[in-house]
C-alpha cells in the first residue's frame, strides 16, 4: 500500500519534470549544452547606498562601441526615479533621479556586450585633441620632471617614452622620483592618473581608462584601469602592468578621464557590485522569438529574468540536491557511514571554491588542530555549550592564521579556508571526538574517511559543468530527482556494506 | 560477491533498509518511541505493569539538583549512573564500591565525587542521548549477575535481547561483555552475542564484530550449550512488552540477577541485526510466519508456545 503510493508519487513528479523539459526542449529549442562559439557578456553593476531625505541624483557612466566590442542592450532597473542622459566630456553617462529618496536605495544598470569578430582601429571618438596642461605642482612637478628626462634619455618615439615611463611606474619603491609623484598610492586608478599627468606634462595628450576584464564567470569584480596615448590623432591604449603596448583582449573600456564609477549628489557611501557572466547563452535566449503570449509566459518565468548575481547563486543552489541524491546513493545503499546528515554535501560546496586538493588538505589541518583543541577542552571539564563555542572560535582563528600563512607564502588557495562552513566544521570536530572517546580513534577515522569520501564523490558530481548548465536552463529536472529520492527512501534492499558485514552467514550451511 | 547476496537473499537475511523501510517505520507508531527510548519512562511502564525492573534510587534532572548527588549515594556501596536516553550503552558508569569520595568503577578506575558530578553534568546537556537533547540521570541498582555468566563475560552485566515481533518472541541472544566493549553489553562495541535457541533456551553459536565465533574473546571459553536459566519468564516477559508500549517491532533487554531473577533493562525500537549472525539465521522466514499468524494466539503464553514450536534451531524454520 505504502509503495504503491510512493510509486504514484514519483511516477507523476517524473512525469510533470519530463513534461515540462520536452516542451522546452523541443518545443521551444531551448539548448541543451552550454555554448561556448559566442563572445557575449553580461556586466551588471547593483549600486546601493542609504538615501537621505530630500532630492538625489546618482549618475554611471554607460559604455560605447569601442571596435573591440559592441554594447548591444543596455537596461536600468530604479524604481521611483527618472532617467535621462547627460554628456560628461568624453563619456556619457546616465543619470538617476528622485524628489525624495529615503531608505536603501538599489539601483541596476545591466548592459550586454559583444566582441566584434575582427577588432577595428581604436579611436572611437573623433574629437580634437588639445595641447595638454598638467596640474602637477611644487615637489610633484619637480619629481615627474626628472622621471620624463630619464625616460625621453631612453626612448626614441612615443610609444617607447611610454613604454619607459610606465615601466618605472611598475618599480615604484626602490624609485625615489616615482615614489613623491605617488606618494605611495597603490590604488590603480591613482597610479593611472599620476601616469596621465606623466604624459601631460611631457607635451602629450593621454586619458585614463576604466573598465571591467571579461571573464566567464566572476562576482563582484575590481575595476581594472590604464591608459590611452593620443599619438598621431589616434588613441593608443597601453596596460599599466605589461611591457608591450596594447592592453589584454578581454578588457572592456568602459568609461574615460579617470572620474569616479558612480558620482551621487550626497555625502554618504554609494557601494557597487559589478558582476560579469558570458552570456552566450542568454543571447540565444532572446534570439528566440517565442511565436504566441504563453510561449512567452514560459520564458518569462525562467531563472535568466532574475538579477545576474541572484543567477550565479541559483547555479550553484540548483546543484546540491545532486550532491543530496549521490548522498543519499552512498549511505542508503553503499552504507557509508558519514558525520552529521548533510555535512559532506556542506563540504563538497566548499571545495568548489577551494578546489578538491586543497580543499582536503585544508579540512584536514582544520579538523585536526581543532581535534587538538578539543582534547586540551575535555581536560578542563567546561559546560558542554560553552565548550562547542570554544571549539567554533578556536576554529575561526585557525582559518584566519591558515589564510595569514598562505596569503605570506604567496598560496592563494589558502584564502578560500574561509569559504568552509565554520558551524558545520565545528560540530564535527565535537562529534568525531565523542566518537573517539566512546569507540576508539579507528571509528572516528572511519567515519571521518567516510565524511571525506563522499564529500569528494559529491564534489565531482556537483562540478559538471554540462549539469551546471542543464539544471539552471532546466529546474524542472529537479522534479525528476526528487522522484528518485522518494523511490530510494522505499528501496528495501541490501546496503553494500552489509554484503560484506554479513559474508559469515552466506558461507554456513542452512 | 553476487553470489553472497543470493545466498543472503536465500536465507531471508535482514538488511538494515528493509527492517526500517519493512518492519519498523509501518509497525511502529513515532508517539510511541518515548517509551523505549526515555528509560525512565519505561522503567515506570514495566512497574506499573507488575513487571520487575533494577530498583531506581534516584533521577537527577536539572544541574541544580547535582549537589544531591552525596545524599542520593548515601549508603550505597554500588550502583548504575546512566542517562535516561542513551543509546549504545554510551554515558554508563558502573561503580563496584565506594569509600568516602573515592568511587572504584568496575573497570578498575577510580574517580572522585566531582568527577561523577561532572559526568552527570554531560549526561544532562545530552552528549550521550539520541539526538542530544537535554536529558536525565538515572541511579540506579546494580545488578549482581548470575554466577553461570562468570566464565564468559569480562567485567560487566550480560544481558538477554530477545526481539519481538507482534508480541511473539522472533530471535534470541545473550550478550556478553568483553575487553573491547569496555564491560558494555553492545555489540557494535565489540561484546560478543551468543545466538539462543528460542525452543530450549541453550545458547548456539556467537557473534564477535560481525564474525561467527565459537569462543569467549578474552577467558577463551566456549560459548554454546549453555542452558539460560528462567528462559520460560523470559520469553513470558518478552511476548507482555507490546503491551506496555504499543510498538509492534522491538528488542527488550533483559538481565538475570543472582537474587531478584530476570529483570528488564531496557526496550529499544531499533534492535540491532547483528543477531543474525550469533544465531546464524536470517530474521525475515520468522518475520512471514509470525505475519501468517498474526491474531491467531490467545494471550502471552499462547504467542510463547508458538515461539518454541515454531522457532527450533534443531529444525529449519518453515
Amino acid at each position: 500500500m505504502k509503495n504503491t503510493h510512493a510509486y504514484i508519487l514519483a511516477a507523476v513528479l517524473a512525469t510533470i519534470g519530463i513534461a515540462v523539459f520536452m516542451y522546452k526542449w523541443a518545443g521551444l529549442g531551448l539548448p541543451l549544452t552550454p555554448n561556448e562559439s559566442t563572445q557575449t557578456w553580461q556586466i551588471e553593476s547593483r549600486i546601493s547606498f542609504r538615501g537621505q531625505m530630500g532630492p538625489i541624483k546618482v549618475t554611471l557612466p554607460i559604455p560605447v562601441d569601442s571596435g573591440q566590442y559592441a554594447v548591444i542592450d543596455q537596461v536600468f532597473v530604479a524604481r521611483d526615479y527618472g532617467l535621462s542622459t547627460q554628456l560628461d566630456g568624453v563619456n556619457r553617462r546616465t543619470v538617476f533621479a528622485t524628489r525624495d529618496a529615503h531608505g536603501d536605495q538599489t539601483l541596476y544598470a545591466r548592459f550586454t556586450v559583444h566582441k566584434v569578430p575582427r577588432g577595428r582601429d581604436f579611436s572611437p571618438n573623433q574629437e580634437t585633441v588639445e595641447k595638454p596642461e598638467t596640474s602637477l605642482a611644487g615637489a610633484r612637478r619637480l619629481a615627474a620632471q626628472a622621471l620624463v628626462e630619464t625616460a625621453k634619455a631612453k626612448s626614441a618615439d612615443v610609444t617607447t617614452l611610454t613604454l619607459a615611463i610606465l615601466e618605472r611606474f611598475r618599480h615604484a619603491g626602490n624609485d625615489d622620483s616615482v615614489d613623491t609623484l605617488l606618494a605611495k598610492l597603490s590604488d590603480p586608478l591613482e597610479i593611472a592618473r599620476a601616469a596621465v599627468e606623466v604624459m601631460h606634462l611631457a607635451g602629450h595628450p593621454a586619458r585614463v581608462v576604466s573598465g571591467v576584464r571579461l571573464v566567464p564567470q566572476g562576482r563582484n569584480v575590481n575595476f581594472v584601469h590604464w591608459i590611452e596615448v593620443n599619438i598621431e590623432g589616434a588613441w593608443q591604449p597601453f596596460s599599466l602592468n605589461s611591457d608591450a603596448p596594447g592592453i589584454p583582449e578581454n578588457y572592456f573600456p568602459w568609461w574615460r578621464g579617470g572620474a569616479a564609477f558612480a558620482q551621487s549628489s550626497m555625502s554618504g557611501d554609494v557601494s557597487v557590485a559589478t558582476t560579469v557572466a558570458r552570456a552566450a547563452e542568454t543571447t540565444e535566449w532572446s534570439a528566440l522569438v517565442p511565436a504566441n503570449f504563453a510561449e512567452r509566459r514560459v520564458l518569462d518565468f525562467s531563472l535568466l529574468t532574475l538579477p545576474l548575481d541572484t543567477q550565479q547563486v541559483y547555479r550553484l543552489i540548483l546543484m546540491v540536491p545532486l550532491g543530496v541524491l549521490v548522498l543519499v546513493v552512498l549511505r542508503n545503499v553503499i552504507g557509508i557511514i558519514t558525520f552529521g546528515t548533510f555535512m559532506p554535501v556542506l563540504i563538497a560546496l566548499a571545495f568548489r571554491e577551494t578546489t578538491l586538493i586543497w580543499g582536503i588538505v585544508l579540512f584536514v589541518i582544520i579538523v585536526g588542530a581543532g581535534l587538538l583543541v578539543r582534547v586540551y577542552l575535555e581536560y578542563l571539564k567546561l559546560l558542554i555549550v560553552p565548550r562547542l563555542a570554544c571549539v567554533l572560535i578556536s576554529v575561526i582563528l585557525l582559518m584566519a592564521l591558515l589564510s595569514l600563512l598562505t596569503n605570506k607564502l604567496g598560496i592563494d588557495r589558502g584564502l578560500s579556508v574561509a569559504l568552509f562552513p565554520l558551524v558545520i566544521i565545528a560540530m564535527t570536530i565535537e562529534r568525531m571526538s565523542i566518537i573517539w572517546d566512546e569507540n576508539g580513534p579507528a571509528a572516528a577515522f572511519k567515519q571521518g574517511l567516510g565524511s571525506l569520501a563522499v564529500a569528494t564523490v559529491c564534489y565531482f558530481a556537483m562540478s559538471v559543468e554540462y549539469l551546471e548548465h542543464l539544471f539552471f536552463f532546466y529546474p524542472e529536472i529537479l522534479l525528476v530527482l526528487l522522484a528518485l529520492i522518494v523511490l530510494l527512501g522505499r528501496y528495501s534492499g541490501y546496503r553494500l556494506s552489509e554484503i560484506w558485514r554479513f559474508r559469515d552467514l552466506a558461507k554456513t550451511a542452512g | 560477491m553476487l553470489k553472497t547476496l543470493r545466498e543472503l537473499r536465500r536465507k531471508g537475511i535482514l538488511g538494515i533498509n528493509a527492517r526500517n523501510a519493512r518492519y519498523i517505520l509501518p509497525n511502529n507508531a513515532r508517539k510511541d518511541y518515548p517509551a523505549v527510548d526515555d528509560k525512565l519512562l519505561t522503567k515506570q511502564i514495566a512497574a506499573e505493569a507488575g513487571l520487575a525492573v533494577p530498583e531506581l534510587y534516584g533521577v537527577i534532572r536539572s544541574n541544580h539538583e547535582i549537589k544531591r548527588l552525596p545524599q542520593i549515594l548515601e549508603g550505597l556501596d554500588d550502583f548504575v549512573i546512566k542517562p535516561a536516553q542513551g543509546s549504545g550503552g554510551d554515558g554508563i558508569l558502573v561503580v563496584a564500591s565506594h569509600s568516602g569520595d573515592r568511587f572504584r568503577l568496575v573497570s578498575g578506575e577510580l574517580m572522585t565525587l566531582d568527577e561523577i558530578g561532572y559526568h552527570v553534568h554531560m549526561i544532562l546537556a545530552g552528549i550521550y542521548s539520541l539526538g542530544g537533547q537535554p536529558d536525565k540521570t538515572l541511579i540506579e541498582y546494580r545488578v549482581q549477575f548470575d554466577p553461570l555468566f562468570e566464565k564468559i563475560a569480562y567485567q560487566g552485566v550480560p544481558d538477554v535481547r530477545i526481539i519481538v515481533y507482534f508480541g511473539v518472541p522472533a530471535m534470541a541472544m545473550v550478550r556478553l561483555p568483553t575487553r573491547q566493549s569496555g564491560g558494555r553489553a553492545n555489540l557494535h562495541q565489540g561484546a560478543v552475542g551468543a545466538g539462543i535457541d528460542i525452543a530450549t533456551g541453550v545458547t548456539l553459536s556467537a557473534v564477535c564484530n560481525d564474525r561467527v565465533v565459537t569462543e569467549h574473546p578474552d577467558t577463551g571459553n566456549p560459548v554454546s550449550g549453555l542452558q539460560i536459566p528462567y528462559w520460560e519468564e523470559m520469553l513470558m516477559l518478552a511476548a507482555r512488552s507490546q503491551q506496555l508500549t504499543n510498538l509492534c517491532y522491538q528488542g527488550i533487554d533483559i538481565v538475570l540477577d543472582r537474587e531478584k531473577g530476570p529483570l528488564i533493562l531496557e526496550l529499544n525500537a531499533r534492535p540491532g541485526l547483528a543477531i543474525q549472525i550469533a544465531n546464524q539465521a536470517g530474521l525475515k522466514p520468522r518475520y512471514d510466519i509470525i505475519e501468517a499468524h498474526a491474531g491467531t494466539h490467545d494471550g502471552d503464553a499462547a504467542r510463547v508456545a508458538f515461539a518454541r514450536e515454531r522457532f527450533r534451531a534443531d529444525r529449519p524454520i518453515v
